[in-house]
C-alpha cells in the first residue's frame, strides 16, 4: 500500500498505511456514494481527525475498482449532471470482512501490549 | 474464483483507457460542483466557490496524473517483480525446473507433430485470392453405366465426364467460371531421356477461377483450349522450373516434350501453387484438351464420351451468391443436361436405374482446401487424424498433470513462505499473479525445446510411412505449427500451473506459521488431488495401452487373413505405356511379348499380367447384368482384364470351368471369369459356366468360376468380380505382370529387368517388389496407426508410472511420522507395506475402470482402422489391464519400500 503519494500537508493527523482502502470499504458498504460524499462521511466520522485531499482519494478508488473490490455506476445526480456511484462489489465484501478480522486482531493485541506494559 | 474476478478486472482495466479517461473526467467535475455547492451554502459567491473547490481539489490534471500513475506503475511494476522472481527461484530449483520443462516439452512436442501433419489437411487453405469463394462440384446418385476413372483427387461423387464440364461450363449463371482439372502421369523430356511425373491437365478457366497470376511469362487461358484433342502450350511448376530449368528465364518459348507431343512452355505458375490436390504437385500444367492416347476407344481422356466420367471440377462463386444459392442455380441445369441429353443414351438401363438417374442432383462443397480424397469422409483420414490428435492430447494431458503434480510437492513445501507472505500484507492476487509468472518462465522454454521434439516425432512418423503416403504430406514444421507450440505451451502452463497454486492461495497464515517452525505441512486436499490426479493418468494410458492392443490384434488378423492367392515367390512390377504415347496397339503388342518372354525365363513356373494392379487399392468398376428366372439382375462390379494364365500364376482356385486360354482373342466368342461373390450377388446358383453376362454393354460367356480373393485390399470386403481376357480389345494403358519363381527375388528381378529392357528399351518399368513387399504396403496405413498409438501407449504409461510414483513417494514422506509411530508401536511389516499397497490398488483399479471407459471411446474413432476387432474386447481389455496393472506396482515398489525403511527412532526423535 505503498503506492499512494503520502500527504501529510493539509491532513491533521495521517492515515494509518493500509487502513484508507479498509475506510473506503466501510464508507461505501452502507450505500454506493460519489467521491466527494465519500471524502465529507470520513471527515465527518472522524470528526476531522483524517481528511483527505482528493489527490490521494481518486487513486486509491481506481485502483479498488481495477481489483474488482468496488463497482462503479454512472447514473444523473441530484442537480441532473452526470455522477460516479461507487459500491462494494461481493468480492469487495469478502475482502472488508477479512481485514476487518484481521485489523480486529492487531488493534487487539497491540491494545493488550501496551496496556500490559 | 477469487483470481478470475480479478483477472477481468484487471484485464478490463488495461484495455480501457479511454473509459477510464472519461470516468476521471465525470468524478472531477462531480466532486467540483459539490465541493463549490457546499462552499455556496456556507455564503461564498459562485465564482468564489468555484475556485475554493479547484485549490482543495489540488488541480484537476495532478489528480488525474496521480490516478494514472497508480493504475499504470502497479501493473507494470507487479509484471516485471513477478517474472523476476520466478526466474530466481526457479534456478535456485534446478532439478525441478529441468523436469518441468522437459515433461512440458515432450507434450508439448508431440502434438505439434501431430499438429502439423492434420494443419495439411484439415487447416489449409489454397494459397489463392478468396480460397472460401471457391467450391468443389460433386453429384450425388449412380453413375449408371459409365466408366469411372478415379484418383486422389476425390471419389466417384466428384467425377464428371468432359461434355458434361462444356455444358455446364457454358450455360451456367453462378459462378465467374467452372475449372476441370486431372492429374495424370505424364513423362517429361527436354532432350533423350524421359521421366515420369505427375502432370495436370486443366481447363482454360483454371487459373483465371483460382485467380493466380504467373511467376513468368503467362498462365493458361481460353485460347488454349479451344480445340478437343489439341493442345500446344504447358505451363511449368515453379519448383520444376527451378529444378530442370534452374530458374532460367528464357525459358518461356521452349519445346517440352509431354507424353510423345512437343509443347510449347508459355510460362511458369507462381511460387508455392502445387495444384489444388494436397500431395499431388503437378510438374506441368498442360490444356485439358490435350489427348496423347492415340486410341478413339481409351476411356481416359475422352472429349466426347458422355459415359467417360475423368474430370474434377471447382468453380468460383459470384460475389452475390451464396453456396447454396449457388447450388440452387445450377441444380436445374444439371438436371436438364442429366433428363434431355444424357438419359436417352442409356439404353441397357432398366426403368428404375433410369428413374435413379434422372433423380440426381448436382451438389457444391466448400473448396477452400481443394479437392482431396483425404477430406472426403468415406476415406477416413479425418478421423484418423483426429484419432492421432485425441492421442497426442492425452500425452499432452499426462505431461501437464505431470508437472502439475510437481507444482503441488512443491507448493506444499512453500506454505510456509506464501502463509508469511500474507501475513506481511501481501494480497491473494499478488500471489497468484507470482505464482502465474513462474508458470510462464516455465512454458518459456518448454515451448522453445518442443520444436526438437516435433522434429523428432516427424522424422519418426515419416520413417513408418511407405507407398502413396509417404509423398502425400510434408514433413516439416511450419508457422502455423510454431505458433501453435508457443499456445500450447503457454495454456498448458497456466492450466496446470494455476490449478495447484489454487490450494495454495487458501493457506491460512496463522495456521501454516504455528506448525510451520515444526515441520512444513500441506493440507489434506492437496494430498487428495495428486491421487486423484495419479487415477486420471492411469486411465488415460489404460485407454492408450488398449487402443494399441487393438491396433496390434487388427494387424495380427490382417496377417492373417486368406488373401486367395499365394504371394510368396511372386515378384511384381508395372508398365504404363500409354504415358510414352504408345498406340493401342502398339500397347497389346508389347504386353503380349511381355506375357510370352518372362514365362520362359528360366526358373519361371508361371508369368501373367492384369489392367489392375493386386493389393494397391485401385479398382475399375463397372456396371453388370445378368438374365435369370426372375428378371434382369443389375449391380456393380470389378472388372480386371487379365493376360493368360493369370489364375494359374497366382494359384488362385478354379471352381469350375477353365483359365484364359491363348485362343481368346479378340474374333473369337468373347468369355469371362467370375467369383464366388459374383455368383451370391447375382443369385446365379449351380450352374455359372455358360452363362450371358452384359459388362458395360459387352457381352461375354462365363467360362470360369474362381475363388474369392482379397483383390484390392486386405482389409476391405470382397465385391463381385469378373475377370476378361485383355487380347479381347480391352483398352488397357498399363499393366502389372507377377513371374513366379523359386529364383532368389534379387536374381529375378534383374532377369526380368533385363528382359523389360529387351523387349522395349523405352517404357520404363515401375513399382518392381515382390508380393510379400506388397502386402506390407498395402497395410501400411493400420501400421502407421499401430506405431503411432504404441509409441503413445507407451510414452503416456511411463508418464502415469512416474505420475503414481511421485504421488507415492510424497505421500509415504508425508506420513514417515504415522509410519514411523505404527512401527513404534508394534505395526507387523506386511501391515505397513499393506497401506501403501492398497492406495496403490484404489489409484490402479479406479484408473483401469475409468480407462475401460476411454478405450471404448478411443475405439469407436479408430473404428475403420481396426480389422476384425471388437473395441471391447475382454481378452484385449484383460490384456490392457494387466500391463497398466505392473506397471502401476512398478511405480509403487520403490515408494513401498522407502516405507518399511522408516526409522522410528529418526521419525520421532524429530518431533
Amino acid at each position: 500500500m505503498t503506492r499512494r503519494p503520502k500527504d501529510s500537508d493539509d491532513a491533521k493527523l495521517n492515515i494509518p498505511q493500509g487502513t484508507l482502502d479498509l475506510m473506503i470499504l466501510t464508507i461505501v458498504r452502507r450505500e454506493p456514494l460519489h467521491g466527494y460524499g465519500i471524502a465529507q462521511r470520513l471527515k465527518t466520522l472522524t470528526q476531522g481527525t483524517f481528511q483527505i485531499n482528493p489527490g490521494s482519494l481518486f487513486p486509491a478508488l481506481y485502483a479498488l475498482e481495477r481489483d474488482g473490490k468496488l463497482s462503479c455506476e454512472e447514473r444523473p445526480s441530484e442537480n441532473n449532471r452526470p455522477a460516479r456511484y461507487y459500491s462494494l462489489t461481493s468480492f469487495g465484501r469478502k475482502e472488508l470482512e477479512r481485514a476487518e478480522r484481521r485489523w480486529e486482531r492487531v488493534t487487539a493485541a497491540v491494545t493488550s501490549v501496551l496496556q500490559g506494559a | 474464483m477469487t483470481i478470475v474476478y480479478r483477472i477481468r478486472a484487471l484485464v478490463r482495466w488495461l484495455f480501457r483507457r479511454d473509459e477510464i479517461e472519461r470516468a476521471l473526467d465525470t468524478d472531477l467535475k462531480d466532486y467540483i460542483e459539490r465541493s463549490a455547492a457546499e462552499k455556496m451554502l456556507a455564503g461564498m459567491t459562485e465564482a468564489e466557490a468555484r475556485r475554493a473547490a479547484r485549490i482543495e481539489l489540488g488541480g484537476v490534471e495532478q489528480t488525474k496524473d496521480s490516478v494514472r500513475a497508480t493504475l499504470a506503475l502497479g501493473t507494470v511494476e507487479r509484471v516485471v517483480a513477478d517474472v523476476g522472481y520466478a526466474l530466481r527461484t526457479l534456478r535456485r530449483q534446478k532439478t525441478f525446473t529441468t523436469v518441468a520443462v522437459l515433461t512440458l516439452a515432450l507434450g508439448i512436442g508431440v502434438n505439434v507433430a501431430i499438429f502439423s501433419l492434420a494443419e495439411q489437411i484439415l487447416l489449409t487453405r489454397l494459397p489463392v485470392g478468396e480460397p472460401e469463394r471457391l467450391v468443389n462440384l460433386t453429384d450425388t446418385g449412380p453413375d449408371v453405366g459409365a466408366t469411372r476413372s478415379m484418383n486422389m483427387t476425390g471419389g466417384g461423387e466428384a467425377i464428371f465426364s468432359y461434355p458434361m464440364f462444356r455444358d455446364l461450363e457454358r450455360e451456367q449463371e453462378p459462378f465467374t467460371g467452372i475449372a476441370a482439372h486431372r492429374y495424370f502421369d505424364a513423362s517429361l523430356s527436354t532432350g533423350e531421356t524421359a521421366r515420369l511425373d505427375t502432370g495436370a491437365l486443366v481447363s482454360g478457366s483454371y487459373f483465371s477461377v483460382l485467380g493466380i497470376q504467373p511467376a513468368l511469362g503467362r498462365l493458361l487461358g481460353p485460347q488454349d483450349d479451344r480445340v478437343d484433342g489439341q493442345a500446344e502450350s504447358v505451363v511449368l511448376s515453379y519448383a520444376y522450373w527451378q529444378a530442370e530449368f534452374g530458374g532460367d528465364r528464357q525459358v518461356v518459348g521452349r519445346t517440352l516434350v509431354v507424353s510423345g507431343t512437343p509443347l510449347t512452355i508459355v510460362g511458369v505458375a507462381p511460387a508455392g501453387f502445387q495444384g489444388t490436390t494436397v500431395g499431388a504437385r503437378p510438374k506441368v500444367f498442360v490444356p485439358v484438351t490435350f489427348d496423347w492416347v492415340d486410341d478413339p476407344t481409351s476411356s481416359f481422356p475422352s472429349h466426347d464420351d458422355r459415359l467417360s466420367h475423368w474430370l474434377y471440377l471447382f468453380a468460383r462463386l459470384k460475389p452475390n451468391f451464396t453456396r447454396e444459392e449457388a447450388a440452387a442455380a445450377i441444380d436445374p441445369l444439371y438436371r436438364a443436361i442429366l433428363n434431355e441429353v444424357e438419359a436417352p443414351l442409356l439404353t441397357g438401363a432398366d426403368a428404375q436405374e433410369l428413374e435413379q438417374f434422372r433423380a440426381k442432383s448436382l451438389a457444391l462443397e466448400p473448396g477452400a482446401h481443394g479437392q482431396s480424397l483425404y477430406l472426403s469422409p468415406e476415406v477416413g483420414v479425418r478421423g484418423r487424424l483426429w484419432m492421432l490428435f485425441a492421442g497426442s492430447g492425452i500425452v499432452l494431458l499426462l505431461c501437464g498433470a505431470n508437472v502439475a503434480g510437481l507444482m503441488l510437492v512443491r507448493g506444499a513445501a512453500r506454505t510456509g513462505e506464501m502463509a508469511v507472505r500474507v501475513s506481511m500484507g501481501a494480497s491473494r492476487g499478488r500471489l497468484a499473479s507470482l505464482l502465474l509468472a513462474e508458470s510462464l518462465v516455465l512454458a518459456l522454454p518448454a515451448s522453445l525445446l518442443s520444436v526438437p521434439v516435433a522434429l523428432l516425432t516427424l522424422r519418426g512418423i515419416a520413417s513408418g510411412r511407405t507407398g502413396i503416403a509417404a509423398t502425400a504430406f510434408q514433413v516439416d514444421l511450419n508457422f502455423e505449427a510454431a505458433l501453435f507450440a508457443i499456445g500450447a505451451g503457454l495454456l498448458s502452463a497456466v492450466a496446470f500451473g494455476l490449478f495447484p497454486a489454487r490450494g495454495l492461495l487458501r493457506t491460512d497464515p496463522a495456521r501454516t506459521l504455528q506448525a510451520y517452525g515444526v515441520r512444513q505441512t500441506s493440507s489434506k486436499g492437496v494430498a487428495r488431488f495428486r491421487f486423484v490426479l495419479a487415477t486420471v493418468q492411469i486411465a488415460l494410458s489404460m485407454a492408450l495401452v488398449t487402443m494399441t492392443a487393438s491396433f496390434a490384434q487388427g494387424l495380427a488378423n490382417a496377417a492373417r487373413v486368406d488373401l486367395g492367392f499365394e504371394v510368396d515367390s511372386v515378384v511384381t512390377f508395372r508398365v504404363s505405356p500409354e504415358t510414352s504415347g504408345y498406340s493401342v496397339e502398339a500397347i497389346a503388342r508389347l504386353f503380349d511379348r511381355l506375357d510370352e518372354e518372362l514365362a520362359a525365363l528360366p526358373g519361371v513356373t508361371a508369368a501373367a499380367s492384369a489392367e489392375v494392379s493386386l493389393l494397391s487399392g485401385y479398382v475399375r468398376g463397372a456396371g453388370a447384368a445378368v438374365d435369370g428366372a426372375e428378371g434382369r439382375v443389375r449391380a456393380m462390379i470389378q472388372q480386371h482384364y487379365t493376360g493368360p494364365g493369370f489364375l494359374r500364376a497366382l494359384d488362385i482356385a478354379l471352381l469350375a470351368g477353365r483359365d484364359f486360354g491363348d485362343a481368346d482373342v479378340t474374333g473369337a466368342p468373347a468369355v469371362a471369369i467370375v467369383n464366388e461373390t459374383f455368383v451370391e450377388r447375382f443369385g446365379l446358383g449351380r450352374d455359372v459356366i455358360g452363362r450371358q453376362i452384359t459388362v458395360r454393354g459387352t457381352e461375354a460367356v462365363i467360362v470360369g468360376l474362381a475363388a474369392d480373393t482379397k483383390y484390392n485390399a486386405v482389409t476391405l470386403d470382397i465385391e463381385p468380380q469378373v475377370f476378361r481376357p485383355r487380347r479381347q480389345g480391352a483398352d488397357v494403358g498399363s499393366a502389372s505382370f507377377y513371374v513366379r519363381s523359386a529364383r532368389p527375388p534379387d536374381d529375378i528381378m534383374n532377369a526380368i529387368r533385363e528382359t523389360a529392357a529387351r523387349v522395349d528399351s523405352i517404357v520404363p518399368v515401375t513399382d518392381m517388389r515382390t508380393m510379400r513387399q506388397q502386402v506390407r504396403e498395402s497395410l501400411a496405413t493400420e501400421r502407421f496407426a499401430a506405431a503411432t498409438s504404441t509409441a503413445f501407449a507407451v510414452l503416456a504409461t511411463v508418464l502415469a508410472g512416474l505420475g503414481l510414483y511421485g504421488v507415492l513417494a510424497y505421500s509415504v514422506a508425508q506420513r514417515s511420522r504415522e509410519i514411523g509411530l505404527r512401527f513404534a508401536l508394534g505395526a507387523p511389516l506386511h501391515r505397513i507395506r499393506g497401506m501403501v499397497l492398497r492406495q496403490t490398488a484404489v489409484v490402479a483399479l479406479s484408473g483401469i475402470a475409468l480407462g475401460v471407459g476411454g478405450a471404448w471411446l478411443l475405439g469407436c474413432l479408430a473404428r475403420g482402422l481396426l480389422f476384425g476387432v471388437d473395441a471391447g474386447d475382454p481378452m484385449m481389455l484383460a490384456a490392457a489391464a494387466a500391463v497398466v496393472a505392473a506397471v502401476t506396482l512398478g511405480a509403487a515398489y520403490v515408494p513401498a519400500r522407502r516405507a518399511l525403511r522408516v526409522d522410528p527412532s529418526t521419525v520421532l526423535r524429530y518431533e
